[in-house]
């Protein structure tokens, strides 16, 4: 050892370039060991995250297949279009009685419009008398009460219900008070379970309607109660079921090139006019679309999903002080090693950035399992219920964040009382 | 002076009582000194030792190291400090059990910020200087008491600091072992650098340049013998 002092010169002066590269390193290194030298402690706190991210993951997965099929299902158009109604029937219960008083919707006021709006592409009169149900019989089979309403020929071509066997009845079926019907998925299966219903007459009461077509199932989130409806002309509803309580809608699907905002100006102007709306008064009809309608559902939905999200997320906090406890656990383990690391020269920053990395490298693995078992268990949720099956990219993204970040703040009560180790006690810890 | 300490003294309360660990020291060591601090326990060597070793700060009196003091700087500094200037060897060893020997001469380096490379070669290099490269990927768990020491002193050594601070580091280890261990300090003397070593042991202590004694917080003796 002749010249070791000058091996030793030139080993590190000047090569102390002071990257905190290194320690990043070193300390994500370190992070890995321990989790290899603990499989277990570390296996169960991530099971423990793994759990509260697939919670939340699935939740948000099926909230958001939910919020897409309320979408298909209840709002199964075509094209987005107007709704023309006496009143706002979200607006709650102020002054009902008033508004029960508005003039009814004719048709007349469809005709008009489909006449008179250059913007209006086509217009749907829909007659449907509130809590009114009937029975609908085919020789001895009958179905239960459903609800029979009056529809123009165009209903068919603007709400994509699916046409199951025959057709929806025609304009001239219309024009001349035809008795025919179309059936809902439900009633077609009471009455012709067996056979096939098209030609068939059936009876509503006293009157006998030949069906025309059936509708198929709208395999909908409201189960049955959606598929059991039958659609008769509104010309021979008037005849044969007007009632006291027949609310009449109008929709109007707009042409290519047009807004539903002109769509909506139009019809306003003409309906003021022919309901008789005197300049300044307010009006005595309501106009909505299916894209305010959309909205509402979407808000709705929305809300219930925060809830559950929140909800959800309380298994991540028990997760989060899993973590807490088992990183107390661990620096109080390696009391010694944070001294011996600080004698050598880590900084306190240094020693509160490790037990950081370990806490996040920990949450971010079980964030990851979680992500995957929650699109697993999404998966399942939305197979058993027909749902539409997606995970949101933003929520994985979220998903790894918010599990690293439990991992963050619940590391960092122990990694602050880790870096705040004196070390001249800490090397003499057993 | 490589190290110069003027009227130092470091005061615990406990309690009522102020117990004075170091009661006013003045020292001078100078390069490539090669010193046993000896002393029965409670003299108050470990507490200067500490406050030499900049794990500790002196309540009273100055510190100066290599010209500029530090006696009163934060953690961070002193952290820097027991990094560049400082090479601990303690009687327990103190080595990560979950790191290889090379991991662990590595360690000061990582604190340094030396890139991955470049910290390996200068590892395996202070490693071969202690003899132990062929130990490099043993963990201490499978290494002699003797081997551990070894490369604890490498880890000392790798920072090239300007003095290799040592407690009792032949206190675990028998007597034999002890001696080849003193071999390697001396070699570590010979080669320049600066040694303080503290110990109980008389025969330890006979392979230094100076012995200070210590009593009751004070300098008792203060004596060339080689």
């Amino acid at each position: 050892m002749t010249n070791g002092k000058s091996d030793l010169k030139r080993l590190s002066r000047g090569d102390t370039e002071n990257s905190g590269g290194a320690i990043w390193h070193e300390n994500f290194r370190q992070a890995i060991n321990i989790l290899r030298s603990h499989k277990m402690r570390s296996g169960l706190l991530i099971v423990g995250v793994a759990i509260g991210v697939t919670t939340v993951l699935a939740i948000v997965t099926v909230m958001s297949g939910l919020d897409k099929r309320v979408q298909q299902d209840i709002l199964s158009v075509n094209k987005p279009y107007l709704i023309v109604s006496r009143f706002d029937p979200f607006a709650g219960t102020k002054d009902k009685r008033d508004l029960m008083r508005r003039k009814k919707l004719t048709s007349s006021d469809a005709e008009a419009i489909e006449d008179r709006c250059p913007t209006v592409d086509r217009v749907d009169l829909q007659v449907n008398a509130e809590g009114m149900m009937s029975v609908l019989r085919y020789g001895n089979e009958r179905t239960n009460l459903i609800q029979v309403m009056g529809a123009s020929h165009n209903f068919g071509y603007m709400f994509s219900f699916s046409i199951e066997k025959g057709r929806f009845f025609t304009k001239f079926e219309q024009d001349h008070k035809a008795r025919v019907i179309v059936l809902g998925y439900g009633p077609a299966k009471d009455l012709f379970p067996h056979r096939g219903p098209i030609g068939k007459m059936i009876k509503i009461g006293t009157h006998r309607y030949k069906v025309v077509g059936t509708m198929g199932s709208r395999e909908n989130i409201m189960g049955s109660i959606s598929d059991n409806y039958a659609i008769i002309p509104y010309t021979i509803y008037e005849k044969d079921r007007s009632s006291k309580r027949d609310d009449y809608q109008i929709a109007i699907t707009i042409r290519d090139g047009f807004t539903l905002e002109k769509g909506i100006e139009e019809t306003t102007a003409l309906l003021r006019k022919r309901r008789g709306v005197k300049p300044g008064e307010e009006n005595n009809f309501y106009i909505t679309t299916s894209e305010t309608f959309k909205e509402m559902l979407g808000n709705i939905t929305k809300y219930i999903g925060l809830v559950l999200v929140v909800i959800s997320s309380i298994g991540l906090m028990v997760g989060g002080i899993g973590v807490m406890n088992i990183m107390l656990i661990s620096v109080t383990e390696r009391t010694r090693e944070v001294g011996i690391r600080m004698a050598v020269g880590a900084k306190k920053k240094d020693i509160l950035q490790q037990f950081l990395i370990e806490a996040v490298v920990l949450t971010g693995i079980g964030g990851i399992m979680g992500i995957i078992l929650g699109m697993f268990a999404a998966r399942g949720v939305a197979m058993l219920i027909h749902f539409p099956y997606s995970v949101p990219i933003i929520w994985i993204i979220i998903a790894f964040v918010f599990s690293s970040s439990i991992g963050l703040i619940f590391g960092l009560y122990p990694a602050n009382k880790a870096a705040g180790m004196d070390p001249i006690v800490a090397l003499r810890a057993e | 002076m490589l190290i110069t300490v003027k009227g130092l003294k470091k005061i615990y309360d406990v309690g009522s009582q102020r117990i004075e660990a170091v009661a006013g020291v003045d020292l001078e060591i100078g390069k490539n000194e090669y010193v046993s601090i000896m002393g029965p326990s409670g003299s108050g060597k470990s507490t200067l030792m500490n406050i030499l070793g900049c794990l500790d700060t002196p309540t009273e009196g100055k510190y100066y190291l290599n010209g500029s003091e530090v006696s009163n700087l934060d953690d961070d500094r002193l952290a820097y400090i027991r990094n560049r200037e400082i090479g601990f060897v303690f009687q327990t060893f103190n080595l990560l059990p979950r790191a290889n020997s090379l991991q662990n001469v590595e360690l000061p380096l990582v604190y340094a910020g030396v890139s991955a490379g470049k910290r390996k070669r200068i590892a395996m290099e202070v490693l071969d200087l202690v003899g132990l490269v062929d130990r490099a990927m043993h963990r201490p768990s499978e290494l002699s008491g003797g081997q551990r020491q070894r490369v604890a002193i490498a880890r000392a050594l790798v920072n090239n600091p300007s003095i290799i601070l040592a407690d009792e580091p032949t206190g675990n280890l028998d007597s034999k072992t002890g001696e080849e261990l003193m071999a390697v300090f001396n070699k570590i003397h010979e080669s320049g650098n600066t040694i303080i070593m503290v110990t109980h042991e008389e025969n330890v202590a006979r392979h230094s340049m100076r012995i200070l004694r210590l009593r009751d917080g004070k300098i008792e003796s203060d004596k060339i013998i080689n």
